[in-house]
């Protein structure tokens, strides 16, 4: 099909050229198709009926719609017939690269009119946003030219009575009321493409095509109000709204929720971060000394496309680690108008990388702090500043999480051993946040030197962040599409609890290994966003631009993490089967997950910035709340939305009191508990056991010391 | 005494003017008692319905010769009422552009939605374009006398149409699909019915209420 639902029944990347009709027709049979799942989301049981009347009557419009005939009405005389309509469905567009570098080929080959013939600007439709709610630039396309042409009908004469008719005297006239309709067009395989869209970008010409790339929505909300949920009746595409974001929609309807992926979505956004990177059609870029082949070739154009209108870049680095140190260093993450600017600035294209030369751009971390920041902040588990300054820092909050309930057990029955862990403490990732679990292997010395752990995805948080050997890694519970819909419960769809990650361009899934359609994965992404040089031959010289590779998922065997310790006393873990050892002596694990962050309910304001910038030392002050959550990189619709979600100062010092408190109290239970000194020859076993306690008491309270001295550094 | 088969677009009203009759010499006649009784207007007959026509009466008129006369002939017109709602409003004020027999008539639909007009009786066909302020402009063709009786398949099937169902995709026929069935559960349960989704009474009894006629 060519088109690929990214979110069922919603949203879907075009994969292949369409017509405006096939893919509402495609929408009615993903709506035939998920009919149950749907009734089960939005319905009562027993209104499963009315979803299917709203469809019928959906069928209806799309037929109605793309008839190039007037409508038939068998109309009997002397009584009254009916002609019921719905209002309209169209679908809401985000431009894909193709067309927005087909529409620039065809503004440059065909220059708009001369200003003075240009139709005098007219005014919105009453249904368009007001000036002053403006929406902020946005993610995607919506490089509308000014020069667009403009379909602006002249004003009728004053209607005659209503009700019965009467003559006209003269002969028809072009008697539109006047419209503001962006027009832009492509050439495509020799023929002239004309797309229109509204002030909410539907497409509203049904002669419309879709091209590869394009990612569409469709008005389900509609739907649902047509069916009788009054809650979604004030609803309406977001023409800011990003297919990435989940503020698509915008409105006041309370209760209006919709179900989304919005953690995929998220997770595509990191996807497109990481992939950074430009797209052409005719010209290959590729990063020196790394040349990639086009992705794909669509209309005889080859297609070089390394992700989708979305840059990110994180700076930097004030000292010699390689990761950032909250508080200490300053980072920022900016995006150079991709998706944002007017052609080509909206584009990572040519001349848009050839903006970029004295810009901040990524240092070449090998695993990618930026990227692992996007996640953080994306899923919510960001909490604030990192109690050791490490750039992952251990903010395991999240208390009802497995990881965390086995990793500090594991903590405390298997402390750092003094000497060959004195430095463990203070090193960035070698703290002693550990998993723990059956079955464990002991030495002679009664020290694990190995615990196998598996745990099933369901147990775990969808994102479970870890460093490792200075290398930072997810485990991930990928679900297909199709495993995503089963997910949905009773009465609720389903918001949470999935990745389905999808290749931008195409739409496809991103291939889950063995052909599991569930399953826990580890993903890595190495040399993510790292300053390249491009050269586009024969043109001499280089841009700078960010280099990327593609994401690794690889199943992890049996859906296990495997903690071991050897004998040396070094910790570490392995995923998948290659059990990692060295340097690696501690594991952080960041599974804070808000547990209300994905079920509220919907709304969208202009007032969301994609990205955010400027914190810590010298960035400038912040005046304002909004900027202070800005800061950040609220993957949110609205401040509202990110304030209840984002952990502020109050909250991320009342986490640490409330750590610092509980731990405190083990420290006084353990004390406690503490064996008196054994006395002078002792048997050598209880002064071990003694100097363990003691070891332990130790420990814990230098971790209860590192973190009641830490600082946010906000 | 011909019978006349009812064919797609015929009423009584055009086919009295086919044959020089008033339409109520047509319907009220004792013959058409039965047909009267079934279909109960004369404006909604069913193709293959048999009508009796009586025979013509003439009319005899003594005049003198040398002399010009002239004779007025009253053209039988009927009327036209279609309503447009959007979902469940009626879609006021909004301007329109109908064409009858290639003369054009302008209006705004009324506070009901509706346009009215009076036509030939013997029009085939009107042409309607809609002109919604800031939309395109909607184009209808209503077909004068096609509507078939509600208690015929195609007339549950036009009636559904014109109420924006894709009754096409469900199947017309007694024989529903399983969309069919459902589209018509689901338009039972909206309107209080048992959602059966089969076609009876009362289904039929509320097309007629929505859609009018």
């Amino acid at each position: 099909m060519p088109l690929q639902f990214i979110v069922p029944a919603r949203r879907a990347v075009v994969t292949s050229e369409m017509t405006y009709e096939d893919a509402l027709r495609a929408w009615s049979a993903e709506l035939g198709q998920r009919r149950d799942a749907l009734v089960r989301w939005y319905f009562d049981a027993s209104e499963g009926p009315l979803f299917d009347e709203a469809k019928g009557r959906l069928d209806g419009w799309i037929g109605a719609h793309f008839q190039p005939d007037a409508a038939q009405v068998h109309a009997a005389t002397e009584s009254t017939a009916t002609v019921r309509a719905i209002r309209p469905m169209m679908a809401r567009l985000w431009k894909g690269p193709l067309r927005v570098l087909l529409e620039a080929a065809y503004t440059a080959a065909h220059p708009p009119p001369d200003a003075a013939q240009a139709p005098p600007p007219s005014e919105p439709p009453p249904s368009e946003p007001p000036a002053e709610e403006a929406p902020a630039p946005t993610l995607d396309d919506e490089d509308l030219d000014p020069n667009l042409t403009m379909d602006r009908r002249a004003e009728a004469e004053p209607p005659p009575q209503a009700g019965r008719g009467r003559r006209r005297r003269g002969p028809p006239a072009d008697e539109q009321p006047p419209t503001v309709t962006p027009v832009t067009h492509v050439e495509l395989g020799g023929r002239t493409l004309e797309l229109r869209v509204n002030a909410r970008r539907e497409v509203t010409n049904p002669d419309a095509r879709f091209l590869p790339g394009d990612v569409v929505e469709f008005p389900l909300f509609k739907l649902l109000a047509l069916a009788g949920k009054g809650a979604y009746s004030s609803l309406s595409f977001n023409p800011d709204g990003h297919f990435f974001l989940c503020n698509t929609v915008q409105g006041e309807g309370a209760g209006a929720v919709l179900h989304d992926n919005r953690i995929a979505m998220r997770f595509q956004a990191l996807v497109a971060a990481g992939r950074a990177a430009f797209y052409a059609l005719d010209t290959d870029l590729f990063g020196a000394g790394a040349q990639q082949p086009p992705l794909a070739s669509v209309c005889g154009h080859r297609v070089t496309a390394r992700g989708m209108i979305y840059g990110g870049s994180l700076a930097m680095s004030m000292g010699a680690s390689s990761r950032l140190n909250h508080g200490k260093q300053r980072w920022w993450i900016t995006d150079y108008n991709w998706g944002t600017g007017t052609a080509p600035k909206n584009l990572p294209s040519v001349a848009g990388l050839a903006t970029l030369q004295n810009g901040p751009l990524t240092p070449s971390w090998a695993c990618s702090p930026c990227m692992l920041f996007f996640l953080y902040f994306m899923l919510n588990m960001y909490s604030g500043s990192s109690p050791r300054g490490g750039g992952v820092g251990p903010e395991v909050q999240h208390d009802d999480s497995p990881l965390r309930t086995h990793a500090d057990r594991f903590v405390f029955e298997n402390p750092p051993r003094r000497g060959a862990d004195a430095a463990t403490p203070s090193s960035a990732d070698t703290s002693s946040v550990l998993f723990g679990g059956p079955p464990v292997e002991r030495d002679a010395r009664n020290r694990v030197v190995r615990a196998d752990w598996q745990v099933p995805p369901e147990q775990l948080a969808p994102v479970s962040v870890f460093s490792l050997s200075h290398h930072e890694q997810s485990a991930v519970t990928l679900r297909s599409h199709a495993k995503l819909v089963e997910l949905g419960g009773a009465g609720q769809p389903p918001v949470t609890g999935f990745l389905a990650a999808y290749e931008p361009l195409g739409g496809e899934p991103v291939p889950m290994p063995d052909g599991r359609d569930e399953g826990l994965f580890d993903m890595q992404a190495a040399g993510q966003l790292k300053v390249a040089r491009v050269s586009v031959p024969p043109a001499p010289g280089t841009y700078s631009g960010m280099s990327c590779r593609t994401f690794k998922f690889a199943p992890m065997d049996a859906n296990g993490v495997r903690l071991f310790r050897d004998t040396g006393g070094d910790i570490g873990i392995s995923v998948s089967q290659a059990a990692r050892r060295g340097a690696s002596t501690g594991l952080h694990i960041l599974t804070r997950l808000h547990p209300d962050a994905l079920d509220t309910v919907h709304s969208a304001t202009p007032d969301y910035k994609p990205l955010a910038f400027s914190k810590g030392i010298g960035t400038g002050p912040v005046g304002l709340p909004e900027q202070f959550h800005a800061e950040r990189a609220v993957p949110y619709p609205t401040m509202a939305e990110a304030q209840a979600f984002f952990p502020d100062l109050a909250t991320v010092e009342a986490t640490r009191a409330r750590q610092v408190t509980a731990l405190q109290g083990m420290l006084a239970t353990m004390r406690a508990g503490l064996p008196p000194d054994p006395p002078e020859g002792a048997p050598a076993a209880e002064v071990r056991a003694a100097q363990r306690a003691h070891r332990d008491c130790d420990a814990l309270e230098s971790l209860i010391g590192m973190l009641t001295a830490s600082t946010t550094g906000d | 005494m011909p019978i006349h088969r009812v064919a797609q677009g015929e009423f009584v009203g055009n086919i009295a003017a086919r044959y020089g009759l008033r339409a109520e010499a047509i319907w009220d006649h004792p013959d058409n008692r039965d047909l009267k009784q079934r279909r109960k207007t004369p404006h909604i007959l069913k193709p293959g319905d048999s009508l009796f026509v009586p025979e013509k009466q003439g009319k005899e008129v003594e005049v003198a010769t040398g002399e010009l006369h002239r004779f007025k002939v009253k053209l039988a017109t009927t009327t036209l009422r279609v309503r447009f709602h959007l979902e469940d409003e009626a879609r006021s004020s909004v301007p329109w552009v109908a064409t009858v027999a290639g003369t054009e008539i302008e209006g705004t639909l009324d506070g009901d939605g509706a346009l009215e007009l009076a036509v030939p009786v013997e029009t085939d066909f009107v042409d309607v374009e809609l002109r919604p302020e800031g939309e395109p402009a909607e184009r209808y063709r209503l077909k004068v006398g096609h509507l078939d009786p509600a208690d015929d398949p195609d007339g549950v099937a036009q009636r559904l149409r014109h109420l924006g169902y894709d009754w096409d995709a469900g199947g017309a026929s007694d024989g529903l699909g399983e969309a069919g069935a459902r589209l018509l559960a689901g338009f039972q349960k909206k309107h209080g019915l048992d959602p059966t989704g089969r076609i009876d009474d009362a289904v039929r009894d509320k097309l007629r209420e929505k859609h009018g006629s």
